[in-house]
């Protein structure tokens, strides 16, 4: 294919997908969490509610126009980078282009742009982890130390975000250490790169540890867990009492309540001292002490805990992913009204990356999950040459995908599901297309080769 | 091992997309979703019992205090401190029961001989801490459906037993052995 023709294609498809992303925000008003948003105002560095870099930056902006035009912003050179990574690690010009057409294609559905017009913080883990996979592709396959110093600016700032990220950030460094240690004899550099990982590890530990000292949203999530996973489920619900949880936050919790119930029933005398004196990560350790329910909860919910249903599943939130657009709680800032469908003027389309149909979303996602099999499928063929960087690559964003999966399903079956689930519903549409055109371009690869 | 090491991975990275296939597969991805306890109320416009209960199989009574439980070879015990403390008694059956509360309280670690007073709806009951012997307390209770009881504890607060711990505590008496006996349906 032509180059200049392809320069020129892929100009005019960036082109279109700026314009898209900017014309959707300047559609719609600015949506406000009433409970969430507010905290996001408090920048602090001492037992933060959210985490200190997006609290800073929202602060430093001060600004609601502001905020959404930097989620806009970063999001599109966010979905650019992506695209021009994976594009740049594929070798048939046919692949490339489809690539950046199938990338772009998920950035401009209704899901993700109505997040750029939220003050919240799921824009930014967005924005930030498309940069995270997109510089992983360019600092796995050059081995380059200006990607790695960028690649790990990300990771921390990814860090520094929220508190799942926090946690996450620490698998995404030990995983790049490791491919340093394997590849340790064809890095120039190797000294300064495990030097930059091993400070990186340092910093993010700092952030997990910081994202601990988080009393009160944490508390919130993690006792609302506990009364909604067990409150018809007596013998989970004797596991906690018999760890000292009050049963006494049963009866506040499901009486009536004059405001969200989590509230009051930690304002009881009975669960403020379970808090000081004797929790202990309740639903980690719930979930270690029942290792069957860790594996296999967030597939088959409903074999754990009866009153759950097919519908508590992690697949069916990945599935159908989150949508801002179809939202009745969200506050509309411009008019101060919850108005139902007010971000629905974005009218941003869901394509086939999402939908309302539960039939459809089925369908859709076995399918992305069989892309992602048959590319493993195909590292036995013969037919297909897939490269060893390209493999390690993929098999490090499933190894975090599934990681952020298993661990925002334990902590938010009952808390949010499909909005905390909603990032590694995004990554798994992108593994998806790069399992896709790796695949594809292994074969057209392997078949070149054959006919030489 | 070094190459064994990655087909491991491998190996349990498909055998998960495996199971996210098979998982999907089978889920009905159905309308029907899990009703939220906080949403019950709203709908019900009443406390539900939870789906698992039998009203026939009576459910032991929880007691809480606000000092955390310790463990020793022989047995649970709490540390009360002289700020006090409250006994929570919660009856998770949907029908009123009766019971009796019994525990032992022994002197502070100091050694220090106090007097005890423990506050219920019918009025206050003392007891004496003994370094010969450990002071008993038995107390009747009833307990309406789905509710909890009450009981403070407060002891004399001279004589400040402290010891070198993180915590800090000032100790006032240990109470021992607690637990409820002849659990009963309140007809």
């Amino acid at each position: 294919m032509n180059k200049t023709y392809t320069r020129n294609f892929l100009f005019f498809v960036y082109l279109f997908f700026v314009l898209v992303r900017f014309l959707s925000i300047y559609r719609s008003d600015i949506g406000f969490d009433l409970y969430d948003s507010p905290s996001y105002f408090n920048p602090t560095w001492s037992y933060p509610t959210r985490m200190p870099f997006i609290t800073y930056m929202y602060t430093f902006l001060n600004n609601y126009s502001a905020i959404v035009l930097s989620q806009t912003i970063l999001g599109i050179f966010s979905w650019i980078l992506i695209s021009f990574a994976i594009y740049s690690i594929v070798n048939n010009h046919f692949l490339k282009l489809l690539s950046v057409l199938l990338i772009l294609s998920l950035g401009i559905t209704a899901p993700i742009v109505g997040f750029d017009s939220m003050i919240l913080s799921e824009s930014l883990t967005f924005s930030i982890f498309n940069l995270i996979m997109a510089l992983m592709i360019l600092y796995y396959k050059s081995k380059n130390k200006i990607h790695l110093i960028f690649l790990l600016f990300f990771i921390i700032f990814y860090a520094g975000t929220k508190q799942t990220s926090a946690h996450i950030s620490i698998v995404l460094v030990f995983l790049i250490l490791v491919f340093v240690l394997s590849k340790s004899n064809s890095i120039p550099t190797i000294r300064l790169q495990i030097s930059l990982l091993v400070l990186s590890i340092f910093i993010s530990s700092f952030f997990v540890w910081l994202a601990r000292q988080n009393g009160e949203i944490s508390g919130n999530v993690e006792i609302t867990n506990i009364i909604e996973r067990t409150y018809d489920d007596y013998e989970s619900q004797a596991w906690y009492l018999d760890r000292g949880f009050p049963g006494i936050a049963y009866q506040q919790y499901s009486s009536k309540p004059f405001e969200p119930p989590i509230g009051p029933t930690r304002a009881l005398p009975q669960v403020k001292a379970w808090e000081i004196f004797e929790k202990n990560s309740p639903i980690e350790n719930f979930a270690i002490n029942h290792p069957l329910f860790l594996i296999f909860g967030p597939l088959i919910p409903n074999s754990y805990i009866s009153t759950f249903t097919d519908n508590e599943s992690a697949l069916v939130s990945l599935a159908r992913g989150y949508r801002l657009d179809v939202n009745y709680s969200v506050t509309n800032l411009k008019t101060s009204d919850v108005e139902p469908f007010f971000l629905a003027n974005l009218n941003s389309p869901l394509l086939f990356w999402w939908s309302d149909n539960k039939k459809f979303q089925k369908f859709s996602f076995l399918l992305f999950i069989i892309i992602i099999l048959f590319y493993y499928t195909s590292w036995y063929l013969k037919k297909f040459r897939i490269s060893q960087t390209s493999d390690t690559l993929m098999s490090h964003f499933l190894i975090v995908f599934f990681a952020g999966v298993w661990s925002n399903w334990h902590i938010s079956v009952t808390y949010e599901l499909d909005r905390y689930l909603m990032p590694w519903a995004v990554e798994l549409r992108i593994i998806c297309i790069f399992a896709l055109v790796l695949t594809l371009d292994a074969y057209l690869k392997g078949k070149m080769i054959n006919e030489n | 091992m070094k190459q064994k090491f990655p087909i491991i991975v491998r190996s349990l990275i498909i055998f998960t997309v495996f199971l996210l296939a098979l998982f999907t597969f089978f889920n009905s991805f159905s309308e029907d979703s899990y009703l939220p306890v906080h949403k019950k109320w709203f709908i019900y416009g009443k406390v539900i019992p939870p789906t698992d209960y039998n009203k026939n199989v009576l459910r032991l009574i929880d007691i809480d205090l606000l000092a955390p439980k310790e463990t020793a070879k022989d047995g649970d015990f709490y540390w009360l401190q002289t700020s006090g403390d409250l006994i929570t008694l919660t009856n998770r059956n949907f029908i009123p029961v009766t019971g009796i509360l019994k525990f032992n309280l022994d002197i502070d670690p100091c050694g220090t001989e106090r007097s005890i007073f423990i506050g219920t709806k019918q009025g206050s009951i003392q007891l004496q801490t003994l370094r010969s012997k450990k002071a008993e307390f038995e107390f009747q209770f009833k307990i309406d459906s789905n509710s909890s009881e009450f009981l403070s504890i407060v002891g004399s607060p001279d004589r400040p037993c402290k010891i070198d711990e993180e915590m800090d505590r000032s100790f006032m008496a240990k109470v021992t052995d607690i637990e409820v006996v002849n659990l009963d349906v309140n007809e």
